[in-house]
């Protein structure tokens, strides 16, 4: 490869001013881990096409939003104006009713908003982390691996998030519905930062929805999560991202289990113009276990990617991994999947499976199913298929009397439907289907 | 239960010396260590190369001044001293024009190598080009290929009697600034085999060379370049076996493929160089660019490879396929016991209309062996109808040893249809069982069940290849069961 030189995407002057602009009052302990954030971000800058990590993801159009950032973020908290022009009514339909919610607004935890269940330990991640006494907090965050561009720009730039914690036996009776909305009048970044932890034996379901308008002004979004499942823990979560056509959303999940708890998560990237959702999972001791489905679909110019990196540390885990996708239009589609099995992580049983439908010649799919094993006493598998839809499943259909675009439609929803169906929330799958239809309506057109 | 039985056998089999480990006493005349203008001037002086070979040397040279060595491979070794690498030595001062010129000391080599030159001459019909350190030492079977007008020779030859087939060809395939082993081979390669099969012409033998790493502190580097024209057929073969050395050798070749229409090229490697004793001392480095461009209608390139020896082996034999309907594939067995390590794969870029291609890659990792594969598929968006299927097993025995599956897919055509999968598993307890209840040794269990782990892709070699690939093997593997 013959070396690019190219000017940097961000300059080091333009990222000291979005670095200001972020400055928020630390406790001293937080204060170090978000300088050696910074300096990361400075000494290593923004990735390129020429790094593995980022060669498929148009950069400079998702880190342009940055740009704007120094301005100060005030304008876009959560204001009267703001407050006033949110529709329930309009949300509603789209998420359906729920008896929980958290609201997100613009990054920002939203109190008003949110209708929270009794019992349930819930506060602003900023005032846990002034809460000198809590020591667990401190050496999770002392913990997080600052390598990777998604937790160090989040960690350098957030300012609040949630920290949500399930005592022990804690079971939640309804889904706990999480939503990010983002209202915005002009170009902005904003980055979020939260905790869940959930100690021994509780449950809960966590669903979170992330929605905007169509403005014509693009954005970014930073969320990361750092998750905490104590033994024999339970957590259910899903993600819809269902936002506007310009809203670029960067999630970044961290996940570390412990004896005996799962985890399952569920992701649909249905929106938004550039989505990318990664996943860290570390199973650090025996018996546990995690399950990760996914599908997302993209048209005209939208990009959706889906990282994952399951990390069995620990012999008798189970990990499975499903991802399906569809592009349409100038749409991407990227699935990057790595299963890593260590030295002493025996029985281990993993598998993955990433399935992907182009629809239109410009369309482009890019799959890294990956696996990494140090341990002989294991089984794991990966299988990933690319292609188009069955010519003959399409005219067996036809020969039947159905119209092409009918029959289309019938095998792209039965390629969906695996990943759908399979949804336990009866609300949260109306609302998946809803943008699936959706889907259907763009492409015929 | 078995625990002794197996403990004697490994310790067997462990201790069993490399078994082509010896050198042979030749005065070779070689350049000074180190790498500098000077020097390409020297070697091409030295092969009296026309000046185009020279400039072209010299543009290699200053692309690779300018690059860095790759980092990004899973392989780990320690810094390679450019500076104190002999690039040129010459086993002889001057060519030999028949057998009977050539060194007895080298001959008796061969002959230890269980490739006595005269007996393959009449016993197996197959022409050798036998490389011995860098200058070839005796080309057989030359006239009989000639009538048909295959040329069959050293690459030095080449660029005397062909250079304009040499200037056509030339980094065509493996452009000079490619990568960092490339550009460094480009600039400084010493010989290697060139092959040239007329249009309409199925070579009647398989033709092969021998290499061989000999004088101490030699860096071999090697040029192979294979043009099949219209309508033509070839079979290569390359195997490769090397003394023992404590001192680590890399070995930096380049090898294009050329096939234009309806034309086919099978390569096929069995690869056994020094792969370092059992606590990982020595052994070769095995830096290899091999690539095949499928330029013509229907045309087929086919890779079949057998990697058992090497400290690292880093190579990936990858097809381009430009012509349509053209075909890739690649065939690999690739197993590193001890504390060898292999990362090697494939790259298929479907260019043309209705391209197909296979991978089948098979990897086995035993004591502290790594092994990964690391493979691309990449349908452009004019491969309407490409094809592609991908599959990769890998097999572990022992607890120490790792295998790697990296495989890259990008799609960018809807009427394409790539598929990947890969399986990860080990030798189980049962099936040995099953075997020694019927009278089979832990050993000869795991050599049949390793056998038949790897039978896809022996199927692919030529006979004689296949039966050697199996020895290999199960020399290889034995001692690491348990």
């Amino acid at each position: 490869m013959i070396p690019r030189e190219t000017q940097p995407l961000i300059s080091n002057a333009e990222l000291e001013k979005i670095l200001i602009s972020f400055e928020s009052e630390d406790p001293s302990w937080f204060h170090q881990i978000r300088q050696i954030a910074r300096e990361e971000l400075k000494n290593n800058g923004f990735p390129d096409f020429k790094t593995e990590q980022g060669s498929y993801t148009p950069w400079d159009k998702v880190l342009l939003p940055l740009k704007f950032s120094g301005r100060p973020i005030e304008r876009f908290s959560a204001n009267t104006d703001l407050l006033s022009s949110l529709d329930w009514n309009q949300i509603e339909s789209v998420i359906g009713q729920w008896p929980y919610r958290i609201v997100m607004l613009n990054g920002q935890y939203s109190i008003q908003h949110s209708i929270l269940p009794s019992g349930l330990e819930i506060e602003s991640i900023r005032s846990v982390l002034k809460n000198s006494l809590n020591i667990p907090i401190q050496s999770m965050f002392s913990k997080l691996n600052l390598k990777e561009l998604g937790p160090v720009l989040n960690l350098a730039c957030f300012k609040d998030g949630f920290y949500l914690h399930f005592k022990s036996n804690q079971c939640l009776d309804y889904p706990l519905v999480m939503l990010h909305i983002a209202t915005q009048a002009q170009d902005y970044f904003s980055c979020s930062h939260n905790v869940i932890v959930m100690d021994e034996y509780s449950s809960g379901t966590i669903l979170e929805y992330f929605i905007s308008g169509n403005e014509d002004q693009s954005s970014l979004n930073s969320e990361m999560t750092q998750i905490y499942l104590r033994p024999q823990s339970q957590l259910a979560h899903a993600a819809a991202y269902l936002n506007g056509i310009h809203k670029n959303q960067w999630s970044f999940q961290t996940v570390e289990q412990q004896s005996g708890s799962s985890f399952s998560s569920r992701i649909f990237i249905l929106g938004g113009a550039w989505t990318r959702h990664e996943q860290v999972i570390a199973l650090k001791q025996p018996q546990a276990s995690c399950g990760l489905e996914g599908l997302w679909m993209t048209q005209d110019h939208q990009q959706a990617e889906n990282y994952t990196f399951i990390d069995h540390q620990a012999p008798n885990c189970t990990s499975r991994e499903k991802f399906k996708g569809i592009a349409n239009h100038d749409s991407v589609g990227v699935f990057d999947g790595c299963i890593l099995v260590r030295e002493n992580s025996m029985k281990t049983d993993a598998s993955q499976e990433n399935k992907n439908i182009l629809l239109s010649s410009n369309a482009q799919i890019y799959s890294k199913p990956q696996l990494k094993i140090y341990a002989d006493d294991v089984k794991c598998s990966h299988g990933s298929a690319t292609g188009q839809l069955d010519a003959e499943a399409l005219f067996y259909l036809q020969s039947r009397g159905i119209h092409p675009e009918a029959a289309q439609q019938m095998l792209i929803d039965g390629f969906s439907r695996e990943i759908v169906d399979a949804i336990p929330w009866p609300e949260f799958k109306t609302s998946i289907w809803n943008r699936v239809n959706q889907f259907y309506k763009g492409n015929s057109k | 239960m078995t625990s002794s039985l197996k403990k004697n056998s490994a310790n067997q089999y462990t201790d069993e010396k490399y078994r082509y480990g010896f050198t042979t006493s030749i005065e070779s005349e070689q350049a000074p260590p180190g790498l500098n203008e000077e020097i390409i001037h020297w070697i091409s002086e030295k092969k009296n190369e026309p000046t185009f070979m020279l400039n072209w040397r010299l543009k290699c040279y200053h692309a690779w001044k300018k690059m860095r060595e790759p980092r990004w491979s899973s392989v780990h070794y320690p810094p390679i001293q450019y500076e104190e690498i002999i690039y040129y030595s010459s086993a002889q001062k001057q060519a030999p024009k028949s057998l009977d010129e050539v060194d007895p000391e080298i001959l008796k080599t061969f002959e230890k190598l269980g490739i006595p030159l005269h007996e393959r001459e009449a016993l197996a019909g197959v022409a050798i080009d036998a490389v011995f350190d860098s200058v070839s030492v005796g080309t057989t079977f030359k006239e009989k290929l000639s009538k048909l007008g295959i040329i069959f020779c050293s690459f030095s030859e080449a660029v005397q009697q062909h250079p304009e087939l040499i200037q056509t060809y030339l980094g065509s395939v493996v452009p000079y600034n490619d990568n960092f082993f490339a550009a460094l081979n480009s600039a400084v390669f010493s010989d290697g085999s060139f092959c040239y099969i007329p249009k309409h012409t199925r070579c009647p033998m398989e033709l092969s060379t021998y290499f061989r790493i000999n004088a101490a502190k030699t860096g071999q580097f090697e040029r192979t370049l294979i043009i099949a024209d219209e309508g033509s057929y070839v079979s290569y073969l390359e195997g490769c076996t090397a003394p023992m050395r404590d001192e680590n050798q890399l070995h930096a070749a380049v090898v294009e493929l050329v096939a234009l229409d309806r034309a086919e090229i099978r390569y096929s490697t069995v690869q056994n160089w020094y792969p370092g004793d059992a606590q990982g001392k020595g052994g070769v480095y095995n830096f290899v660019t091999k690539r095949g461009a499928c330029r013509g209608y229907r045309s087929k390139i086919s890779w079949t490879q057998v990697e058992t020896g090497s400290a690292i082996t880093w190579k990936y034999p990858s097809c381009i396929l430009q012509g349509d309907e053209s075909v890739g594939e690649f065939y690999s067995v690739a197993v590193a016991n001890h504390f060898q390590q292999a990362d090697t794969g494939t790259k298929m870029i479907h260019l043309g209309k209705n391209t197909t291609s296979t991978i089948i890659s098979k990897g086995i990792s035993a004591g502290q062996g790594q092994n990964t594969y690391r493979g691309l598929v990449r349908i452009q968006k004019k491969a309407a109808q490409a094809r592609n299927y991908t599959q990769c097993d890998s097999l572990l025995m022992g607890s120490h040893c790792s295998a790697q599956t990296l495989p890259s897919i990008e799609v960018k055509n809807p009427t394409a249809k790539a598929e990947h999968e890969a399986s990860t598993s080990k030798i189980s307890e049962d099936q040995i069982f099953y075997c020694r209840q019927r009278g089979l040794s832990t050993e000869d269990a795991v050599n049949l069940i390793v056998n038949g782990f790897c039978k896809e892709v022996f199927k692919k070699l030529p006979m004689e290849f296949a039966v050697e690939a199996q020895k290999l093997l199960a020399v290889t593997l034995e001692g690491s069961v348990g």
